[in-house]
């Protein structure tokens, strides 16, 4: 068995929490192009990864640019008492994923998928230790793409993206709990799409 | 593997999507094309903001100005009939049109004065006055108020009802 080593961790990031006069938008709403390059190398990664997660990666560039495009173009929206520039972006960003997805995967965002509300499967051995890192990557990738979106949304954000549960209940707009749970049940269900029974051996 | 074992190798197989994913940004397409967005919005935003000021600007001046000139073109009666005494035609009584308004009646003057002068008296059909004049006379007077700039910019037509 070869051990994975994921020496390399994300640190913490705090751009889940900028507000707006730490981001310049005030400048970019004045069409300081420097403020708005600043501005747009900050936050195109995550919402890119956002996009990518959710709709795929050939989605992913346009639904950027439709996010920025709607910031510059109708700035006086963003009311920074109602919450950071980051979980616009991102709710601007979600409303463009929402309009790829299809009918019944938005119904599914709406709503809570109970039908894996049962998955309790964590006790079960999962294939991550006999996988090369790359390896890893690759089967995590295709388990997260096989959530549904309501639960693939949840790690995305939190997992991947390491938003705080409310920092992403702000951007899906539902209660904290909600995202906690969806959360538990997306893991649970990650680990049982991981099984070597649901993968096969890989050793 | 228990429970916290199996949630501890999720996690970490999670961070290492994340960090996988640190590659992944939009094309710099998409990038260059919003950076024009911006430039295209600023450069109108900006012809916005001169067409206003000039605006202002415009409004203000005519604002300032009209009062101005209209109080230079059109003397008080005490001051009018100083400048027909000062000319050595004071004793005459006088009968006299109202100003017209010449070319450059719309440039403002800071200061001006009144020129008495003699016109032909068809100067009069081109003002549409037909019968300030009498058919005998040859020529007419009239008061032509010149701006310090050079530019005429009112005349009336004067007859001398006493000669």
């Amino acid at each position: 068995m070869r051990a994975a080593t994921f020496g390399n961790l994300l640190p913490r990031v705090d751009q889940f929490t900028s507000r707006v006069d730490d981001v310049g938008l005030d400048a970019v709403c004045r069409g300081d192009v420097e403020a708005f390059a600043k501005l747009f190398a900050r936050f195109q990664g995550p919402i890119f990864r956002y996009a990518a997660h959710m709709c795929g990666r050939d989605a992913a560039d346009d639904v950027v640019q439709e996010t920025f495009l709607a910031l510059l173009r109708r700035p006086d929206r963003y009311d920074s008492t109602r919450g950071t520039v980051v979980s616009y972006l991102f709710g601007i960003a979600r409303h463009f994923v929402l309009k790829r997805l299809t009918s019944r995967e938005v119904a599914s965002l709406d709503g809570d998928p109970d039908e894996h509300q049962s998955a309790d499967p964590v006790d079960q051995p999962t294939v991550l230790d006999s996988l090369t890192r790359e390896e890893t990557i690759d089967a995590v990738r295709v388990a997260i793409q096989s959530l549904p979106p309501a639960y693939r949304e949840v790690v995305v954000l939190c997992e991947l993206q390491e938003m705080s549960y409310a920092a992403a209940a702000d951007v899906v707009q539902c209660p904290v709990g909600t995202v906690r749970s969806r959360l538990h049940r997306a893991r649970s269900l990650l680990v049982m799409k991981l099984s070597p029974s649901a993968t096969g051996s890989r050793k | 593997m228990n429970e916290p074992q199996v949630n501890d190798r999720l996690t970490s197989a999670l961070r290492a999507v994340a960090a996988d994913d640190e590659q992944l940004n939009t094309s710099a397409a998409v990038q260059a094309r919003l950076l024009a967005e911006v430039g295209s919005m600023a450069r109108a935003r900006r012809r916005r903001t001169r067409i206003i000021a000039l605006a202002i600007a415009a409004g203000l001046l005519l604002a300032i100005a009209t009062p101005v000139w209209r109080a230079r073109v059109r003397p008080p009666a005490a001051t009018r009939a100083a400048v027909v005494s000062e000319s050595g035609r004071g004793s005459a009584d006088e009968v006299s049109t109202d100003f017209f308004p010449l070319a450059y009646s719309n440039v403002p003057a800071p200061a001006g004065h009144m020129v008495r002068i003699q016109v032909p008296r068809t100067a009069l059909a081109s003002f549409g006055v037909t019968s300030f004049a009498s058919a005998d006379d040859a020529s007419v007077l009239a008061d032509v108020v010149v701006g310090d700039d050079g530019l005429a910019r009112a005349v009336r037509f004067v007859r001398l009802v006493g000669k």
